[in-house]
């Protein structure tokens, strides 16, 4: 039985010495690279094994640009090969790396040589060896080749190896983000469609080669019968990638496998000699153990206070339209059921919503901006770091962070979490982040109760409570419920850029669509169903319309001027439309309701509007949206605010009619971060766990959880002193 | 008068049955969930 070894790495890491070492062969070496120029190959006995050790030309990558390379890139694709054996330059790890995240796409086991360990050790580099073999996800033998150091423990695994008999080998690829995955999903597609095509090299490999442009794998998809299928999709995921990421294929796959490198140095190797890149130098301040975290909450803060202060000169400008379409639909419209919708269901419901989309986009915008200059890679790199203290999976952060967007497809990303057990932990945590949902209900409430500053911080203190949780739910869910060691990964750490203007105002775009889409959808229904629910049986009571138009007849009868009349007129409207949602369906459910949450939203019993909460967190379970447009349904938000208030009206009636004082408007954003995720999360999580029983319990956790905080909220609030 | 009553009667109408529709779709095949509703979901795109 015999096995071929390929031996590959960078230029000048001592391939050929190692191999020298491991046959008994006497090649040239040299310290410079270039020295190997074809392939050599020799062989030696282990344990009654037959092992072929294949010494190929060094390569920095497996974009083979020169003729040695591209024997190097040949050979390692090629079947002929069992093992490939990854040299690395252990005082030039990271640099080394990147042709190691190529390696790993082969689909060929990867066990990799740290050599020259001594070097290193001279120059002050620390290497953690069981956490660089565990984020490789292949055996790592220290080695210093020139003086055989390591070579019997080489010789023992790779015969090990031979035999099949290590465990050590896992797959681990290089992720590269949702949109080249998704390009590349697409592409592997379309290769597999060609089963010789797609036996001759791993479809992501190929997929990978033909999204960096490479000549050769261009080549052979065009010698395929699906060459024109494939050709088509690779136009369509360039045309795709290039507008919303700013770069081409190729510099993107770059970045990201560089990322790699530099998270796995990071978390390996300490007094890496590299301080003097500027990413290096950025990187020491922005990912600092202690300054780490208080940098990027000040930058959050920045972004918020950024958002609303800019947001708001379109939202004026968007509520002044509504409430000009408000006043030509009241005006111009005879009185009646129809009117009533528009004038008190729909425009309020629906402007509640798109008033708050500019601020919405310029926060988007500000995070895509931050996304595409690398910093947000930094933001997850320090809370990873936090996530492995607390025994978390480190990937279970890319979801975490997804969810900040939508819970819905963050839970889906948990797919690509390896253990069933960290990804169904990953999965139920999930809906306690905060979504863009209910940042919308955190923008009314804080910046109704709470001075702009103020705001920004309670609306970033509840991105992180959520955060926070789900990590300690997490945890909780671990020691509980399952156990075991979580499986580790590599952060990516991609260089700095700069990023493309045209690629930000597409996220912007996006975002403020998919606003701008479900207030024409869902936003509208969800109005028109409330405004129903507190409206009728009363609207329809025609005793009582006749006799509030008797006493609109009788104030006009008294020929008052026309301010003092203006105001009573007001006022009796007010007071019918009051009694017409005091008495509604609605009304009457919410009531039913209201003492179970009366601890936290009535805590004194004296708020009789307490019910109109109950009602729009009740919405809430459909979807999160919807509990702004309700309560701007439900208390009548018609009212304008006075002149040089930055209020909306849903934000001027819930100041003066709905009892909220700022602690109990805290406890209600509390519950909402926490209560129960939306009817589609809950969709998600039924499937992605595969059963309605985590589903319910997430459901179950999440009122229990969500009650118990506000609560508590409500009585540290009040034993401190505030009202 | 009537007229009035009629289409906010359509109205009511078309918004129980999205409602009933969408929660039908979600809870069957969980991925009708429209919250991505321009940019396509970002995790269906991966698959």
């Amino acid at each position: 039985m015999s096995l071929t070894i390929a031996l590959a790495g960078n230029p000048n890491c001592g391939k050929t010495t190692l191999f020298n070492a491991l046959t008994g062969a006497r090649h040239h070496v040299g310290n410079w690279p270039g020295v190997t120029v074809e392939r050599r190959s020799g062989s030696f006995e282990q344990d009654g094994l037959t092992l072929e050790v294949v010494d190929l030309p060094g390569t920095y990558s497996l974009a083979a640009r020169s003729a040695d390379e591209r024997v190097a890139a040949q050979f390692l694709a090629s079947p002929e090969v069992d093992l490939v054996l990854n040299v690395l330059d252990a005082s030039n790890l990271e640099r080394n790396l990147y042709l190691s995240t190529q390696l790993l796409e082969l689909g060929k086991p990867v066990a990799f040589v740290l050599n020259m360990v001594d070097d290193a050790e001279n120059r002050g580099v620390r290497i953690d060896l069981p956490a660089l073999e565990m984020l490789l996800g292949g055996p790592v033998i220290p080695t210093v080749g020139n003086r055989e150091q390591g070579i019997p423990e080489l010789k023992a695994l790779l015969a090990t190896l031979g035999r099949g008999e290590s465990t050590r080998c896992r797959r681990i690829t290089v992720d590269y983000g949702h949109d080249i995955e998704g390009e590349l999903a697409k592409l592997e597609t379309e290769i597999c469609r060609d089963e010789q095509l797609e036996a001759s090299m791993p479809p992501r490999w190929l997929a990978l080669q033909l999204l960096e442009n490479n000549a050769d794998a261009k080549r052979v998809v065009g010698e395929s019968h699906a060459a024109e299928a494939i050709s088509q999709q690779l136009a369509k995921s360039f045309a795709f990638l290039e507008p919303h990421l700013g770069a081409d294929g190729a510099t993107l796959i770059a970045e990201r496998r560089y990322g790699f490198a530099h998270g796995l140095v990071k978390e390996v190797a300490t007094a890496q000699d590299d301080r003097r890149t500027p990413t290096a130098r950025l990187d020491a301040l922005l990912t600092h153990r202690w300054l780490g975290i208080p940098i990027f909450v000040g930058i959050l803060a920045l972004v918020y206070s950024l958002s609303f202060i800019l947001g708001k000169i379109p939202q004026d400008w968007i509520a002044e339209g509504f409430k000009a379409l408000s006043d030509f639909a009241g005006a111009r419209l005879p009185a009646g059921e129809l009117t009533s919708l528009l004038v008190d269901g729909v425009i309020p419901g629906v402007s509640a919503v798109i008033v708050f989309v500019p601020v919405i986009m310029i926060l988007m915008g500000c995070i895509a901006f931050l996304e595409d200059t690398g910093y947000m890679a930094r933001a997850a790199f320090i809370m990873d770091r936090l996530m492995h203290v607390m025994g978390l999976h480190g990937k279970s952060f890319i979801p975490l962070i997804m969810g900040s967007g939508c819970n819905v497809p963050a839970i889906q990303a948990a797919r690509t979490i390896e253990s069933p057990q960290d990804r169904l932990i990953t999965i139920l945590v999930t809906p306690l982040v905060s979504c863009s949902a209910r940042l919308q209900v955190y923008i009314v409430i804080a910046g109704t109760f709470f001075t702009p500053f103020k705001a920004a911080l309670v609306i970033i203190a509840m991105h992180f409570l959520g955060l926070g949780l789900a990590v300690l739910m997490g945890r909780m869910l671990r020691s509980v419920l399952f156990s075991g060691p979580s499986s580790p990964f590599v952060m990516e750490l991609p260089p700095y850029r700069l990023p493309v203007l045209k690629a930000t105002l597409i996220h912007m775009w996006e975002k403020g669509s998919i606003f701008l889409t479900r207030a024409g959808t869902t936003i509208f229904a969800g109005a028109t169903l409330i405004w129903f629910l507190s409206r009728y049986p009363g609207i329809a009571n025609r005793e009582w319309t006749a006799q509030y138009q008797d006493q609109r007849q009788a104030v006009q009868a008294l020929k008052l001027p026309a301010a003092e009349a203006e105001d009573r007129l007001k006022a009796l409207q007010l007071a019918h439309e009051s009694r017409i949602v005091n008495t509604s369906l609605a009304a009457r459910l919410g009531q039913k309701v209201e003492p179970v949450l009366r601890p936290i939203l009535d805590p004194d019993h004296k708020r009789a509007e307490a019910w109109k909460d109950v009602i729009a967190l009740t919405a809430g379970f459909v979807a999160k949206e919807i509990v702004v447009s309700t309560m701007a349904v439900i208390h009548q938000a018609s009212e304008e605010p006075k002149e040089g208030e930055r209020l909306s009206p849903l934000q001027v009636a819930l100041r003066d009619n709905s009892g909220l004082s700022p602690l109990t408007a805290l406890a209600f954003m509390v519950f909402t971060l926490i209560y129960t995720p939306c009817l589609g999360t809950i969709a998600m999580i039924r499937r992605e766990a595969g059963s309605w029983g985590w589903a319910g319990f997430t459901i179950v956790y999440g009122l229990v959880l969500g009650w118990g905080l506000a609560w508590v909220t409500v009585a540290a609030g009040r034993a401190l002193g505030f009202a | 008068m009537s007229l009035q009553i009629l289409l906010a009667a359509s109205a009511v109408s078309w918004s129980a049955f999205y409602f009933l529709r969408c929660a039908y779709q979600d809870l069957k095949a969980g991925s009708a969930c429209s919250h991505c509703s321009s940019g396509g979901c970002p995790a269906a795109k991966r698959r």
